[in-house]
């Protein structure tokens, strides 16, 4: 398992290293006009010449690219050409933003897509179709609309969750919880609809397979059989799904982070990539293909741990 | 049967129970929040929005627009614009034009202090200045035509002009304006936490880059009496259903809102006040001389153009009742203005397609318009309008950081453009100059182009303000452009707040917020 998650480390980072040189290619077409724009109507070919020189643009590629990342394996990400906030420390404290919000919205969808798809698959009939039909609900109610309903009445009407903003963990536990309740919902119903489908599909072929006659033959409590045996081997499937699941919240973390006024990952990549904030988005590019790389590897590491026939190390 | 009534080795009750409890202590932990209430109580605070986080705090780095309420707050400009729009003293306390108008006296005020406990003097200023005219960046353009800052005394500045400059007042009461602590202006720190002679400083303790700003007034400031707020929150929200979520439940105190919103606004005893212009809604036609679209160097086909547009259902729907219709590009307030300008092209799509015949057009012609970052909730009125009197509009996607470029590369003979609210001298700097920003074509014509060069060296305002007029006639009726409609905003103000702008050159000054009596 050692060498396997060893080889998949150093894959990720030569995946790593191609993704930041194909951003750092793709944005250099883009380095005149980001100076142009930030120049604003002071724009003239005198001034943006000066501009590129003063931010080292008017160099080989490979030279601005070799120093961008030498200076990475040195800790130094650089700092934002915009806000001059230093690169690592802006994407940690947004990504611990977004966290706050994809990490209690993944474990709340999870359990409930557990509950939900067991409770569909091991009851069938009328059971399974009423939960079925509160995944379809699940799927494709549009998380904004349930935002916007939720935040009309529980913060306009009722005053009880603010509409919008993030207070930091460590800075009040209750503001926090506060703070990320509506969110944290919203991510929830559509995660736990997508991942139920998954455990109940998963749960229906293990329930039809002989070991699970077998099983029951011998005695063993129906409840038994679900959690210990056919949950633990259906789970494979159902972890891929939450490793997507995972990384799709990310991706729609920019609606909910829009709505709710949230400093997260999501804005930040989006204003960036809006601005042309080089050293920000290639920043983001590092944390963000880092970050799906360890997610994936948890996943086939957890898929392996759970059932051993699935192992691919 | 057993596992119908239980969840793993809870009991079903045992899991109703957790889930009641656990939401139980959510909302009592999430403690209320109602508006009106929590206001009361923080009557000396003041939570406002701003669209965008704020780039580098370094004066030759600004940004204008809503960056302006933070670097506004902890710097003092020489100069100021009055809530009423007028440019009046603020650090400096007098300032005199020689007679050929190529030289400014200034002369600094008692009593300035820097956050770092210096005293701000004349030599602060000269740093200042000649560090924005010397360093490329956005606000560099400002300080174009000094040719000198001399510092006879602590007190006096005097600046040289290689010409006179009509915009330079309006400059020294923003960015160009600024006094920078000679000292610390090259720190690093500059950037992020600058030492300023303002109203407030930045409270980097409760500040978090990105969300939230909190400004922190300082009582040793001359003119303290001012801000009746001892503590000024900024909140980053870019989306407008956030930002009125958040003024409805008190999070902010002060907003911009839309006028659909106003009444429910009403029932929770806002109060409002409305700016009737602070833009210009505009269709740039930047290739007037007809280099890339022959059809537009023709004046009946520019004139057909204005004419194809319904003015007044433009500002009653697309600008959601706060357009006011209008065929000039200089603002009322200004100097230029030509009332009788405002109605020069009666919507008429009949009389557009004779003009578009008689100029040999009758089957139209195809223009190419770049889709802007603004533009995509225009763009239906702006294609069906123009495709009446029969001009086939294609627009191309421009991606947000290549805006600048798309406008200046003369690759689009037509620009639908918003501007914000200028004076004369701005608007014929980069609309009517050769090498003005909307000019991308670098159009001239010799009987404007006297008049542009006579008004860049004239600052008796009489005079001045009679050559801008005829530059604006000669726009308007020669159809150089199409404004469509000068644009207002609609601001709410919760109980124990009120807005006291009256001028859109302050729209991004803490001095027009008070507190209610």
């Amino acid at each position: 398992m050692l060498s396997f998650a060893l080889r998949r480390i150093g894959v990720g980072l030569v995946l790593t290293l191609v993704m930041t040189f194909i951003t750092f290619w793709l944005l250099s077409f883009s380095f005149e006009s980001i100076v142009s724009s930030r120049l604003g109507q002071a724009a003239t070919p005198e001034s943006i010449a000066a501009v590129k020189v003063q931010l080292g643009f008017d160099r080989p590629l490979m030279v601005q690219y070799g120093e961008w990342l030498w200076n990475v394996l040195h800790g130094d990400f650089g700092v934002s050409l915009f806000t001059q906030e230093p690169v690592s420390g802006a994407v940690f404290a947004r990504l611990g933003v977004t966290l706050s919000v994809v990490l209690p919205a993944l474990i709340i969808s999870t359990l409930s897509a557990v509950v939900l798809g067991v409770f569909a698959a091991s009851r069938a009939g009328a059971a399974d179709k009423i939960t079925q039909g509160i995944m379809l609900v699940g799927h494709f109610v549009p998380g904004l609309l349930v935002a916007i309903a939720l935040v009309v009445v529980f913060a306009v009407n009722l005053g009880w969750l603010p509409a919008t903003g993030f207070t930091p963990f460590s800075e009040d536990p209750g503001l926090w919880l506060a703070s990320v309740v509506i969110p944290v919902t919203v991510l929830s119903i559509g995660g736990a609809a997508n991942i139920a489908s998954q455990v109940r599909g998963s749960m229906i072929d293990e329930l039809r397979k002989d070991y699970v006659r077998t099983l029951r033959t011998r005695g063993i409590p129906t409840n038994s059989i679900i959690l210990r045996h056919a949950l633990r081997n259906s789970a494979g499937p159902a972890l891929t799904v939450f490793s997507l699941e995972f990384l799709a919240m990310f991706g729609s973390a920019l609606i909910i982070e829009q709505v709710f006024a949230l400093p997260g990952f999501g804005t930040f990549s989006f204003n960036s990539a809006l601005i042309g904030d080089i050293p920000v988005i290639m920043g983001l590019a590092v944390f963000g293909t880092l970050m799906t790389i360890t997610v994936n590897l948890l996943a086939d590491l957890g898929i392996g741990w759970l059932n051993p026939k699935a192992r691919v190390y | 049967m057993q596992q119908n009534k239980t969840i793993g080795t809870f009991s079903r009750r045992q899991v109703v129970a957790g889930m009641l409890a656990t939401t139980a202590f959510a909302l009592t932990a999430c403690s209320p929040k109602g508006g009106a209430a929590s206001r009361v109580a923080k009557k000396q605070d003041l939570s406002i929005s701003i669209m965008q986080q704020p780039g580098s705090l370094d004066p030759v780095a600004l940004s204008e627009g809503s960056d302006s309420f933070l670097w506004s707050s902890i710097y003092d400009t020489l100069l100021l614009t009055s809530a009423e729009g007028k440019i009046v003293p603020n650090a400096a306390k007098s300032f005199d034009y020689s007679k050929d108008g190529k030289t400014l006296t200034l002369t600094l005020r008692e009593g300035l202090l820097f956050s770092n406990g210096k005293v701000p003097t004349s030599k602060d200023v000269k740093f200042s200045l000649e560090r924005i005219k010397t360093t490329p960046g956005p606000g560099q353009f400002q300080a174009l035509n000094i040719a000198s800052v001399d510092a006879p005394d602590d007190a006096t500045v005097v600046i040289k002009l290689t010409t006179p400059d009509p915009n330079l007042l309006r400059y020294l009461t923003a960015r160009c304006g600024i006094i920078s602590d000679a000292a610390t202006a090259r720190d690093a720190s500059t950037k992020l936490n600058p030492v300023g002679s303002g109203p407030y400083t930045l409270d980097t303790a409760k500040t978090t880059a990105g969300a939230t700003y909190v400004l922190k007034r300082r009582d040793d400031y001359w003119g303290a009496a001012t801000f009746p707020f001892a503590n000024v929150t900024l909140k980053v929200m870019a989306d407008t259903t956030a930002v009125e979520n958040a003024l409805r439940s008190g999070q902010i105190d002060v907003s911009t809102i839309a006028p659909t919103s106003q009444e429910s606004f009403k029932k929770q005893n806002f109060t409002f006040t409305k700016l009737d212009v602070t833009s210009v809604f505009q269709l740039l036609i930047a290739d007037r001389a007809g280099t890339i679209q022959p059809a537009l160097a023709d004046l009946r086909v520019r004139k057909a153009i204005n004419m194809a547009f319904d003015r007044d259902a433009i500002g009653k729907s697309a600008l959601a009742g706060l357009g006011t219709p209008t065929s000039q590009l200089f603002f009322p307030f200004f100097p230029g203005s030509v009332k009788k300008l405002d109605s020069l092209y009666p919507h008429d799509p009949e009389g557009a397609r004779k003009l578009l015949a008689e100029a040999g057009y009758a089957n139209g012609f195809d223009v190419k318009m770049p889709s802007l970052v603004y533009t995509p909730t225009f763009e239906p009125l702006i294609t069906q309008a123009l495709a009446d009197i029969g001009i086939r509009v294609t627009w191309n996607p421009i991606p947000p950081q290549e805006t600048s470029k798309a406008i200046t590369s003369a690759s689009y003979p037509m620009i639908l453009w918003v501007d914000g609210v200028s004076p004369g001298a701005t608007i014929i700097n980069s609309h009517f100059t050769p090498k003005g920003y909307l000019n991308p074509f670098h159009v001239e014509d010799p009987r404007l182009a006297p008049l542009v060069a006579e008004s860049a060296i004239t600052i008796d305002p009489d005079r001045q303000a009679a050559i801008y007029e005829k530059i604006n006639t000669f726009a308007v009726e020669n159809a150089w452009d199409a404004p469509l409609a000068f644009n207002g905003q609609l601001f709410a103000a919760a109980p124990g707040y009120k807005y006291v702008g009256t001028s859109p050159m302050n729209l991004s000054s803490l001095r027009v917020f008070a507190v209610a009596a």
